[in-house]
């Protein structure tokens, strides 16, 4: 009992601590067929169940990051294909209802954000979010399981071609 | 949207804290409870339910040779074929439940999961071989030497259900294998 007590404990603190990682991830991944909530709810589940096997040999946002991108991954593999995106409305985000104009100038530029990026390929779709984080690139390399020099050659090739998907 | 641009929308985005936080919650609540599965758990769990199949078929056997009046090796093929079939889900099931590709470097993840698929390809490849011999060998008996024409309409019916369904279904696996293959080709080159 304690140890679940504990257990449950932890994961709500992990949670906490990553919960905008992980919403960010199931939204750059979520598709009509794979809607944000399943995806999240999908990702803790993964979070919950892999809490015991955590050793502490990434960092956690490592293990985090692949966690979500994995399940993500995953999800689309059994449910359809990729492509698409979820429509995302104003209560979906922090914007200010109120401030109307604004908030609509900023739900199209996420929209059209997610529009681009649903273009790309799984492993390119993590490869960007990934970059979009700002993280550095030997970081990347462990959460993708890929060299850093590889990491640039790649992120080099998704931003031209987001570059074109952008003009088209 | 240049990408600059795309950073800065990326930077800008953020999901209301309420939301998350009541959704991880629910969550929570419903793990600690053991009321929430992944989607590999419900994986496993449908090979069990397929294995639990493979078991009734063996179990029916006994009905090919007294029921159906077909000789007694034709019954016993018709029973080893379902055990076989069990044995293969049972396993492919704990293998299934006990993997945890989740956690590693995606692209290795992503090589797992191909690797998985790859075996359960193989083992389709077993229990279709094996099912035509079961059925060759049922239509075989109860027509050619036995004259039932109603069994054998019966078997050709399932045959002609049966037979694009799994073509389909094979097509997609090998199609999405591809896919992914040619995704890990691309990552690491």
């Amino acid at each position: 009992m304690k140890n679940d007590v504990e257990r449950e404990r932890r994961f709500l603190d992990i949670s906490r601590e990553y919960k905008d990682v992980v919403a960010k991830v199931c939204y750059l991944y979520s598709s009509p067929t794979s809607p944000f909530d399943d995806l999240f709810q999908e990702v803790l589940i993964n979070i919950w169940q892999g809490l015991d096997s955590f050793r502490g040999d990434s960092k956690m946002s490592t293990w985090i990051y692949r966690t979500a991108i994995n399940t993500c991954i995953s999800w689309h593999r059994r449910n359809g294909r990729h492509g698409g995106s979820d429509t995302l409305r104003l209560d979906d985000l922090n914007i200010d209802p109120r401030d109307s104009a604004e908030g609509e100038q900023r739900l199209e530029r996420y929209r059209e954000l997610q529009r681009l990026i649903s273009l790309l390929n799984p492993l390119e779709k993590a490869l960007i979010t990934l970059w979009l984080d700002e993280k550095p690139y030997n970081e990347i390399g462990l959460i993708m399981g890929i060299s850093p020099g590889n990491v640039a050659v790649r992120i080099h090739r998704i931003k031209d071609k987001l570059a074109q998907l952008a003009q088209d | 949207m240049d990408l600059d641009s795309l950073k800065n929308t990326w930077r800008d985005f953020s999901v209301p804290d309420s939301r998350l936080e009541n959704e991880t919650a629910e969550i929570a609540r419903k793990l600690s409870r053991g009321k929430a599965e992944s989607s590999q758990k419900r994986l496993a769990d449908s090979y069990v339910v397929v294995a639990l199949m493979g078991l009734c078929v063996a179990a029916m056997s006994p009905m090919v040779f007294t029921i159906l009046e077909l000789p007694l090796w034709v019954a016993v093929l018709y029973g080893i074929f379902g055990l076989t079939m069990a044995v293969i889900d049972f396993w492919f099931s704990r293998k299934v439940r006990r993997e945890n590709y989740l956690s590693l470097p995606v692209v290795t993840a992503l090589s797992r999961v191909v690797e998985i698929r790859k075996l359960q390809r193989q083992l389709r490849m077993v229990s279709l071989s094996f099912g035509a011999v079961v059925v060759g060998s049922l239509m075989w008996e109860a027509y050619v030497e036995n004259g039932n024409l109603p069994m054998l309409l019966g078997m050709l019916l399932g045959i002609a259900i049966g037979v694009p369904i799994g073509i389909v279904k094979w097509r997609q696996l090998v199609r999405l294998a591809k896919e992914m293959q040619d995704e890990i080709r691309d990552a690491l080159s």
